[in-house]
């Protein structure tokens, strides 16, 4: 089964996105951008460009640089609007035969569908060269307010670029998909799209198609056309580029590189002001006079912005209360709003939104990607990605074994998805210890005792060995049935004994939920018995290390420490297993102070025999079982 | 949830009252759920398999995600350097600054080395395109130059700033002047 590439193509930028395990994901183009610019050009050395390499030549090529071709697809050459967006861009246009629209590029004249489709030839190739197989099939997404013609075109572009459009759907649709609220019946919904150059506002009702599956239908859509985040730009460069003149008596706008450096320098500050209440632009030796070089230190507010944007803003809102108007609803039967759009950011037009509509608005998806991801989306329905022979389940409860101190070692965690395997590495508890019991626990408790138990089992045949040395693998495997089935090898003997539980999944949902709550309630005095736990495992492993030590290094320390650590490990001893957490621990704290005098001593001594082991060292190993 | 099914339930299953005494009609009805379990055998197969290959793709492209990522992280620092450098550069090549004290020149000079060198470190170049043609895949142009010279046609005038990439990726082109030629 092929993927099927879903396409955000804007009049500005481009956006692609596939499904891949059942997750919607964003590509990103051979550049490795995740957006990429609307622009394809022809240079002057003849050869075709797309995109943001397009978009760097266009200064010394602007005649056979096209942008904004999304303006034109779909229009006849004689149409008001076609005739007002021919005199802001600097390529030629002409009337075809048929009397739509044809584009000078180089020597040849290209029809609109002609452009669009090498941006989606070059979002299919970037695609394929991503994914490492070829994609023939396409979602491709159009404004709302697109008619027939429109959308007609945009297919005919994707066929142009070698893909078979699996569908053309609306950008706020796809939005609306990218946050999964296609589900929810008779949900309203309002998308409110700040791009760069264009603005848009949709209401779209959720309902149920003659197939009984969710349908997203547009109630209403408006927009200007001509209105985005690049008129806030601009005005940021303006105000900027007048305070530094009020200051210097230069015009920055002048110089290329000083007002490219404009450019980025605003660009910074409005992201900056989306976090910060103040920032400064701070661009350098911006440009020079006779008295010197000069600097452009501008602080600026987030009150600024606002005020600068304001106007843009309130011209938005002025439309969406227009489209609301136009829909079958109220403001307040609004039920989510989602925010596509970079511009979107800007916590001015977040809080304009917001107040509108007394509701805060989605943003949690990235705003330049949401259309794309909804696109996929849409693709991965269509593909059949989300398929219901497969269903995957998962385990309800963690699964896990009782070790030293009746703490559970969890081996499955909850909510892992089945057919599964884990394995862990355990030890022995004690000197010579000839067998371990496996006990099989099922719960979220941290004690053993608190968990469900659900068998135990016994291997032996262990041969005699000191504690911690043996390695006991213990394995777990839940099959897709929830059957589990736990086996223990002693990895030296390959000794092996299994058991299985059929009985892993047969809470009922009440069941399950309570042991869930019961973990959560419990959870600080879990903890507490843990650490209780920890501290009298640390206790025992310190006595154990010090009798060693004391044996092995007989003769070797000065008899006072011998007596000491004796003393040290004599009052740990009686305490260990006490509930007093604190006195255990300091205890602990005292026997290895004495240790460390030991170890120094034994060093000293320069004996040439292996240092005792530390017990920190061994507490590091794996974990004992009972 | 186990689900299993007895032998007895299977033989009710397979053979019902009509089909007992028509043997054919149990053996067609045999036939057709042998095929329905080859095609669910071969569906389960096949989207195992998917699975297997989808897992398999995914370690292999969470291994590139890894190195791109950590090529990312070494863009944005580079990004996050490079506007510095372009105003040391600015400094560097002030009026004012060129006729300062030579020790001076010499402290700042390596100062701008310096950082120049930590960028070397993490792989990133810097170039400066001079007498290069233009080349949109390494070089933006932000002004276009009159030339009456035919063979300056389309070549660089002057690098106003620094082109970085890093490895293939360009972090940013080199910004340049470029000559038109007009008759």
């Amino acid at each position: 089964m092929a993927k099927i590439l879903g396409i955000d193509l804007g009049t500005t930028n481009s956006a692609m996105a596939i499904m891949r395990g059942g997750e919607p994901e964003i590509l990103e183009n051979a550049e490795g951008a995740r957006t990429m610019p609307s622009v394809v050009a022809v240079s002057k050395t003849n050869e075709r460009l797309t995109g943001l390499i397009a978009r760097r030549q266009a200064v010394t090529n602007p005649k056979n640089t096209i942008y904004q071709i999304k303006r034109f697809i779909g229009h006849t050459f004689d149409e008001p609007a076609v005739q007002k967006d021919r005199a802001a861009v600097p390529y030629e246009m002409r009337k075809s035969q048929n009397g739509g629209i044809e584009v000078k590029m180089g020597d040849s004249w290209y029809r609109p569908e002609e452009i669009s489709a090498m941006i989606l030839q070059k979002l299919k190739t970037d695609a394929e060269k991503r994914l490492g197989e070829t994609i023939t099939e396409a979602v491709i997404t159009v404004p709302a307010y697109f008619n027939d013609a429109q959308r007609a075109a945009t297919r005919d572009a994707g066929k142009i670029a070698g893909l078979e459009v699996k569908r053309i759907i609306n950008e706020p649709t796809a939005a609306a998909l990218a946050y999964g609220f296609n589900k929810k019946k008779n949900e309203k919904i309002a998308v409110f799209d700040f791009g760069g150059g264009t603005f848009d506002i949709s209401v779209l009702e959720v309902g149920t198609s003659d197939e009984g599956e969710g349908s997203i239908e547009v109630k209403s859509t408006d927009g200007d056309a001509h209105l985005g985040g690049k008129d806030i730009d601009q005005k940021i460069i303006d105000w900027l580029a007048t305070e530094f003149q009020k200051e210097s008596g230069i015009d920055v706008r002048k110089d290329p590189l000083a007002r490219q450096r404009l450019d980025e320098g605003a660009e910074k500050a409005k992201i900056e002001l989306s976090t910060a209440l103040e920032t400064e632009v701070n661009i350098p030796f911006i440009t020079s006079d006779s008295s010197g070089p000069r600097h452009l230190l501008i602080k600026m507010t987030r009150a600024k912005l606002e005020e600068l944007s304001r106007e843009f803003v309130d011209s938005a809102l002025a439309i969406t209360k227009r489209a609301m108007e136009a829909s079958p609803f109220k403001v307040g039967d609004i039920n989510e709003i989602i925010l596509v759009g970079g511009q979107t950011r800007m916590p001015a037009i977040q809080a304009a939104v917001e107040k509108f509509f007394g509701k805060k608005p989605n943003m949690s998806v990235n705003p330049d990607e949401v259309v794309a991801i909804g696109a996929a989306i849409q693709g991965g329905i269509l593909g059949g990605e989300v398929r219901d022979v497969l269903l995957l389940d998962v385990i309800p409860l963690s699964l896990g074994i009782e070790t030293m101190g009746g703490v559970v070692s969890k081996l499955v965690e909850r909510n892992t998805t089945i057919p599964t395997n884990r394995s862990q590495v355990y030890s022995t508890a004690a000197d010579n210890q000839t067998s371990v019991e496996i006990h099989i626990v099922q719960g979220e408790r941290a004690m053993a005792s608190d968990n469900k138990s659900l068998g135990r089992f016994v291997l032996d045949g262990i041969p005699p060995a000191p504690r911690g040395l043996p390695q006991i693998e213990v394995s777990f495997d839940v099959d897709a049935n929830g059957i589990l089935s736990v086996k223990a090898k002693d990895k030296a003997t390959n000794k092996e004994q299994s058991i299985r539980i059929e009985a892993s999944s047969g809470l009922s949902d009440k069941d399950i939920e309570r042991m869930r709550s019961e973990a959560e309630a419990n959870a600080e005095a879990d903890k507490k018995k843990v650490e209780l736990v920890e501290v009298r495992n640390a206790a025992d492993q310190a006595i154990y290390a010090a009798n060693k030590a004391v044996a092995d290094n007989a003769g070797k320390i000065p008899a006072e420490l011998e007596a000491t650590i004796k003393e040290k490990v004599g009052a740990l001893e009686p305490i260990k297993h006490s509930d007093d957490a604190t006195a255990i621990k300091g205890a602990t704290e005292e026997l290895m102070k004495e240790m460390s005098k030991l170890y120094e001593a034994v060093q000293k001594a320069g004996t040439e025999q292996t240092p005792p082991p530390s017990p920190e060292a061994e507490q590091q190993g794996e974990e004992k079982t009972q | 949830m186990t689900v299993s099914m007895s032998a007895s339930q299977e033989e009710e299953e397979i053979i019902s009252d009509d089909e007992s005494e028509n043997p054919q009609l149990a053996l067609k009805r045999l036939r057709e759920k042998l095929d329905r379990a080859v095609q669910e055998k071969q569906e389960y197969l096949a989207s195992w398999q998917r699975e297997r290959a989808d897992f398999a793709n995914y370690k292999r492209e969470e291994e590139k995600r890894r190195h791109d990522h950590d090529l990312k992280l070494k863009m944005q620092f580079a990004e996050s350097l490079i506007p510095t450098l372009d105003s040391f550069e600015m400094a560097l090549k002030d009026k004012t600054f060129q006729e300062s004290d030579v020790q001076w020149k010499k402290g700042m000079e390596a100062v701008y080395a310096g950082l120049q060198k930590s960028l070397e470190r993490i792989g990133v170049t810097r170039y400066w395109p001079s007498e290069e043609k233009f080349n949109p895949h390494t070089h933006e142009a932000l002004r276009e130059v009159v030339t009456h010279e035919e063979k300056q046609n389309h070549f660089i005038d002057e690098v106003e700033r620094a082109g970085y990439s890093i490895g293939d990726r360009i972090i940013r082109p080199a910004q340049v002047s470029v000559y038109t030629y007009k008759k």
